[in-house]
């Protein structure tokens, strides 16, 4: 099972936009997918029409594993499955860690529902936190949506700032650009000197600034169940095939 | 939509869905979707492996619908043309079907009229808490039968369980059962099975048994000739082939029971019509063995392999269409038509036969529990006298001969086995399976070697490239096979023992030797 982040240290950059399109994408191409959402605000939630549970906000939830996969709500969509939001954070990075570990007793709680999950994505709230820490030890991937302007520049490089004075590996962060006009001359120059700078490490995806995206509030749904054929779907498919491909890359154990 | 783990089925006459909607109270409310009225299909084997584990395949357009019986409907897109379950893309349809034989196609059983009426149940924020499918048949003219599966959704266990109350109410009488339900979907079911039940006491005579035998067997192979015809899939030749060598082995083993200008008659058009499809048969097996003939080889020979399976794939083609005319030439049905006429099915029949066609042997009025428990006695013993004299030095012929005397005991006791204990035979024919099993794989092994070799000489003299590759390839094969057959041979030793042990031979007199007191006398007789 890998783990899929999606993070910025900048908020309303597109993280909970591409973790529930990701998500949907990830598992209509056939893989079990578990998409978190660790927003507070709930967000990803929101989009899927679940109602955040009262019960997850005890602590030793993360601790009780049968609570733990209790919580866990069926999504519209086959193979899809979501953890609502609205729970406290103490004790995440136990659960992340219970999440990699095959024979952890979240794992066979797990697989006593017949849930191998081949993903799990999560939807990360905008700051460096204890959360997010947990989040940088943890996930194999971390999908970083940067709207291509000066002031996002600046917040990439003080991520990547923060993994080199921490130690994490900076080969999980995968920056890609969000929310992309292309008919905007600061866009275009940015882009370039990004790709300039971070070469190979970008995403060749670009998600496209489109009307689509933001009518998935309207919608509560992902974007290619509503508009399959617009620029918008089928960015988050392409990037959905990207990232697929790294993850199967990643360690020994296989995803199918 | 996740798995769902705990799902509901329910069957009734019809399900009124406006009622339903009705009945269903906030927060929750119900969406319905219904299709137009089409054709739907009920696809299994043709040996019913779907129907026999209480399920029923439904098939419409790109559709496919799975009832497990009294546990779940379910919904699976199928794009691609397909005729075998692997061939499936659905997986968890794969699952559900796993046990489904590799080798059979599903094929349509019956044809009827349905509607679908796929539903979801919304909570306030439209979200779907459970789903509902509905299958609903005209069975008869004003007849309905709807088959309504419920979806549990993870995590919404209370909303599940609101609409599962829905549907409490008790069954209908003739639906609750499989059967029932069954028999209204498709009411001129034939079941077929390649082991034919011929139900006769133990005083009945040894000709009346062997002629319904006969015609049992007879009748089941002309069962699979569409199916040959047809390509479905390499089974029904198979089991073909199977009950024509099962009529023969009668003809043969049956000593005494017709007379024998009869018999030895009725051998040779059996013979004849097995030759016509001797040739189809092996290449059907060299391709499905294909696999595991590239496996046995090193990667470098497998393309010179692939070259060969290439021309057994076109000669099969070949082979197939000339079979499939012969079954259906006037000549091959004459014959058939005339062995079955032979075969007598009323007493008055039986009697008529008796004195003028199929004449009565010299034994044929015995008692056939009698008949058949010297006949196996007799056969058990000589097999076991074989297998004392074989170890790791005998030559092969000897391990050949006791696989021929091995099989004709085996189909002895198989033809008889309703005169005798089940539970007994049961257990006896299990303790005997090991040994059986190598012993066939033994000769599969030189029959094949057999064969690849003569493919190799037909090759030799060629002066093409890829000829040549293939026969070095092919006697790379070979090699492997023979291998695998000295191994075979080690474990047929090793197996023998616990065949000619004191604790079997107990087995078998006391089935079929240490029988009532007159028995003993007519076993001699026949010894
Ligand atoms: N590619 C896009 N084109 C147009 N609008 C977008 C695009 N991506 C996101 N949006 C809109 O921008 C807003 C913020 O997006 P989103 O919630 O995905 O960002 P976020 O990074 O998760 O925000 P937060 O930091 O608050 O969690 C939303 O209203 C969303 O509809
Ligand atoms: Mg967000």
């Amino acid at each position: 099972m890998k783990i899929l982040a999606c993070y910025s240290n900048k908020g309303g950059v597109g993280k909970t936009a591409t973790a529930v399109n990701l998500a949907h994408a990830l598992a209509e191409s056939g893989l079990k997918v578990l998409l978190c959402d660790l927003d507070p605000q709930g967000a990803s939630s929101f989009y899927f029409r679940i109602k955040p549970s009262k019960k997850l906000i005890e602590d030793a939830f993360f601790h009780d594993e049968k609570r733990f996969v209790k919580a866990i709500r069926g999504s519209d969509y086959p193979n899809l499955d979501l953890l609502p939001s609205n729970m406290t954070f103490r004790d995440f990075d136990v659960f992340l860690s219970n999440m990699k570990k095959s024979d952890s007793r979240l794992k066979k709680a797990l697989r006593a529902v017949k849930s191998h999950y081949d993903v799990v994505v999560l939807d990360c709230p905008p700051n460096i936190s204890k959360l997010a820490e947990a989040v940088f030890a943890s996930a194999d991937i971390i999908a970083v949506p940067v709207i291509p302007s000066t002031l996002s520049e600046r917040t990439l490089e003080q991520l990547f700032e923060f993994f080199e004075d921490n130690d994490y590996p900076k080969g999980k962060l995968l920056p890609f650009f969000s929310m992309v006009q292309n008919n905007k001359k600061l866009h275009k120059e940015t882009m370039a000197r990004l790709t300039h700078l971070y070469g190979k490490r970008l995403l060749n995806t670009h998600i496209p600034f489109a009307a689509e995206i933001e009518k998935m509030g309207v919608h509560r749904a992902p974007v290619i169940t509503f508009a399959a054929y617009k620029p918008a779907a089928k960015a988050y498919w392409g990037l959905q095939k990207e990232l697929r491909k790294r993850l199967l890359r990643i360690g020994r154990t296989t995803v199918r | 939509m996740t798995q769902s783990v705990f799902d509901a089925f329910y069957v009734s006459s019809s399900l009124d869905l406006e009622e339903l909607s009705k009945a269903v109270k906030a927060p929750y409310h119900l969406q319905l979707t219904a299709e137009e009225t089409q054709p739907y299909q009920i696809l299994d084997t043709f040996d019913q492996q779907i129907h026999g584990q209480r399920k029923i395949l439904f098939s419409q357009g790109n559709r496919l619908l799975l009832l497990d019986w009294a546990k779940s409907l379910s919904d699976h897109q199928q794009a691609k043309k397909w005729a075998f379950v692997e061939e499936l893309n659905a997986e968890s349809l794969r699952q559900e079907l796993g046990y489904v034989s590799s080798l059979r196609a599903l094929l349509p059983v019956q044809t009827l009229k349905g509607r679908l009426i796929n539903g979801s149940l919304l909570d306030d924020e439209q979200k779907t808490v459970a789903r509902i499918i509905c299958l609903c048949f005209e069975t008869a003219p004003g007849k309905l039968l709807t088959l309504t599966g419920l979806n549990k959704i993870r995590g919404y266990g209370k909303a599940f369980k609101l609409l599962a109350e829905l549907f409490s109410h008790p069954a209908e009488d003739d639906l609750t059962a499989f059967a029932g339900t069954w028999a209204l979907l498709v009411p001129d079911f034939l079941p077929y099975t390649n082991k034919p039940q011929v139900d006769y006491l133990s005083q009945s005579p040894a000709y009346e048994v062997a002629s319904r035998l006969i015609a049992a067997y007879l009748h089941t192979a002309r069962l699979n000739e569409e199916g040959v015809c047809a390509d479905f899939d390499s089974e029904f030749l198979h089991d073909y082939r199977i009950s024509l060598r099962k009529v023969r082995s009668i003809l043969s083993l049956f000593k005494g029971v017709f007379d024998e200008d009869v018999t030895c008659d009725l051998k040779t058009r059996f013979s004849d019509l097995m030759r016509q499809t001797n040739r189809l048969r092996d290449l059907d097996v060299y391709l499905l063995e294909q696999e595991s003939y590239l496996a046995l080889v090193p990667e470098i020979l497998r393309s010179g392999l692939l070259t060969m399976f290439e021309e057994f794939a076109e000669e099969r083609d070949r082979t197939q269409k000339k079979v499939k005319r012969q079954f259906l030439s006037k000549n091959y049905k004459q014959e058939m038509t005339a062995l079955q006429k032979l075969c007598p099915h009323t007493p008055a029949q039986m009697k008529k036969a008796a004195a003028e066609t199929l004449k009565v042997g010299s034994d044929g009025d015995l008692p056939v529990f009698d008949y058949a428990s010297a006949l196996i006695w007799k056969r058990y013993r000589k097999v076991r006298k074989l297998a004392r004299r074989i170890d790791a030095e005998t030559p092969d012929e000897q391990v050949h001969e006791l696989r021929i005397q091995f099989k004709k005991m085996r189909y002895l006791m198989e033809f008889f086995a309703p005169l005798y204990s089940a539970k007994e035979m049961k257990t006896l024919i299990k303790s005997l399976r090991r040994l059986q099993n190598s012993l066939g794989k033994f000769n599969d092994c030189s029959v094949q070697q057999e064969a690849l070799n003569a493919h190799i000489t037909a090759h030799a003299n060629s002066k093409q490239d890829n000829d040549l590759e293939m026969v070095k390839s092919v006697g790379a094969l070979v090699a492997a096979i023979h291998q695998s057959q000295l191994e075979e041979r080690i474990k047929i030793v090793a197996n023998l023992d616990s065949f000619t042990s004191d604790e079997t031979s107990t087995k078998f007199e006391h089935l079929f030797h240490l029988q009532p007191a007159n028995s003993a006398q007519l076993a001699e007789k026949n010894v």
